[in-house]
């Protein structure tokens, strides 16, 4: 309702002019706020009564409330007048034993006593002794059990076993923890720690020379000669203007080597029992310039295939030679007879 | 603030008789009554919404008698004040 509707209708009742009734209305609602703003009440006969209260946690805030007159509040409910406040019935604690099975001076419900056929009278005057705890409890206990399980069905996998077996059940394959508390290790366990001891062995055995597994062995290495400088070419001008002539191809003549010596002397430098190490072996003293061969031998039994260098007349000159390549070779190498 | 002290101010202030006051705002409140009756509710610009609202009938027990009894269903009489209303009302006067 706007105020234009309230001033009109106030003045359709003919208690006063419009002015009168504008005046007296802004009046009004100035000393209402101003009433609300200090805290106060206001009173308004058949009405009702406006004020305001204090909320919030600090009890800072002023909230308008308004509590309306008795006139009104009859008025509001006229179509409830003739309805008046019905006894029903009298509160009694019965109900509540009734409601609930407990009114506070028994014993409360326990359906452990249903249970047992009511055997167990609880006497509140009675002591519990230990053995009446005990009788309890025992009775507790064989309430308690769960009823007895149908019997599994016994599966027996294995071939001829007989009833007494454990039923076919598998038992799991021992794990390897198991296996190092007591039970020793399993076959597979012990296939792996043989197959690493032989390796460790072979390895070691390759490492001092023994057997040669892959590569070039200690004493071919030994025998190996230095290798030599790599070569430095020195680096051509391009010339852009003018594509090279095509260079002629030169046949590169190889350096001679002196011929071989007719004498019974030579210096052995290694030996073995296969052929190609054995020629890998000469191959590589002859890029050095030595007069490498392979001769045969046996020895007791086994074919050896030993690396020498040179022939010589004397065996002074065969020792000086030996003493030359023996500088440079780690193995050594020393003085025999050819075909020896 | 009671009524008359209410009527003694406005009166002063606007310079009218005391019964004229009291006749005004006696048509006021009843407009308002008959409004609140009528339609179940009351929208006052600047002050705020009066609004009826039912109760339902229940059950009850005197603890000093220990009686059950029915309690019977009624409407009540709400204010709801406005926005400017709660803030006029924080101003510091």
């Amino acid at each position: 309702m706007t105020r234009d509707e309230l001033l009109r209708k106030c003045v359709d009742r003919g208690v006063a002019d419009e002015t009168s009734v504008s005046a007296v209305s802004h009046l009004f609602y100035v000393f209402l706020l101003s009433a609300l703003q200090r805290g106060q009440r206001v009173e308004i006969p058949d009405f009702g009564t406006f004020g305001t209260r204090l909320v919030g946690v600090k009890r800072s805030k002023k909230i308008p409330y308004f509590e309306p007159d008795i006139d009104l509040a009859d008025q509001v409910n006229e179509r409830y007048r003739e309805l008046k406040y019905v006894v029903v019935g009298k509160f009694e604690e019965t109900e509540l034993k009734v409601a609930t099975g407990y009114s506070g001076k028994e014993a409360p419900h326990d359906p452990l006593v249903d249970q047992l056929g009511k055997e167990i009278i609880i006497d509140t005057h009675h002591e519990v002794t230990s053995s009446d705890a005990e009788a309890i409890l025992g009775r507790r206990k064989t309430l308690n059990q769960p009823k007895e399980k149908p019997p599994m069905p016994k599966f027996n996998l294995k071939e001829g076993a007989t009833e007494g077996d454990t039923g076919g059940q598998r038992t799991p394959p021992p794990t390897l923890h198991e296996q190092e508390n007591g039970k020793g290790p399993g076959p597979l366990v012990q296939v792996l720690i043989a197959v690493l001891i032989l390796g460790l062995l072979t390895l070691a055995l390759h490492y001092f020379g023994v057997i040669t597994l892959w590569g070039p062995g200690k004493t071919e290495q030994a025998a190996m000669p230095e290798p030599l400088p790599p070569v430095i070419q020195e680096e051509m001008p391009i010339d852009t203007a003018a594509p090279p002539p095509t260079p002629t191809p030169v046949p590169v003549k190889k350096p001679e080597r002196p011929p071989m010596g007719t004498g019974d002397y030579t210096v052995q430098v290694s030996a073995w029992q296969s052929r190609s190490k054995a020629d890998r072996e000469v191959a590589r003293l002859t890029d050095a310039q030595l007069d490498a061969f392979v001769e045969e031998g046996t020895v007791e039994g086994d074919r050896w295939y030993r690396v020498r260098v040179g022939r010589y007349q004397t065996q002074s000159e065969a020792t000086d030679a030996a003493a030359r390549l023996g500088q440079v070779l780690e193995n050594g190498a020393w003085v025999t007879k050819v075909g020896g | 603030m009671s009524h008359d002290e209410l009527i003694n101010m406005i009166s002063e202030r606007a310079g009218i008789s005391r019964q004229t006051v009291r006749d005004v705002l006696g048509a006021i409140t009843d407009v308002w009554s008959k409004e609140i009756l009528t339609y179940g509710e009351l929208n006052l610009e600047n002050i705020g919404e009066f609004l009826t609202e039912h109760r339902p009938g229940r059950k009850a027990i005197n603890t000093e008698t220990k009686e059950i009894f029915l309690v019977p269903p009624r409407d009540i009489v709400t204010f709801m004040p406005s926005g400017d209303l709660v803030d006029w009302s924080n101003k510091s006067a």
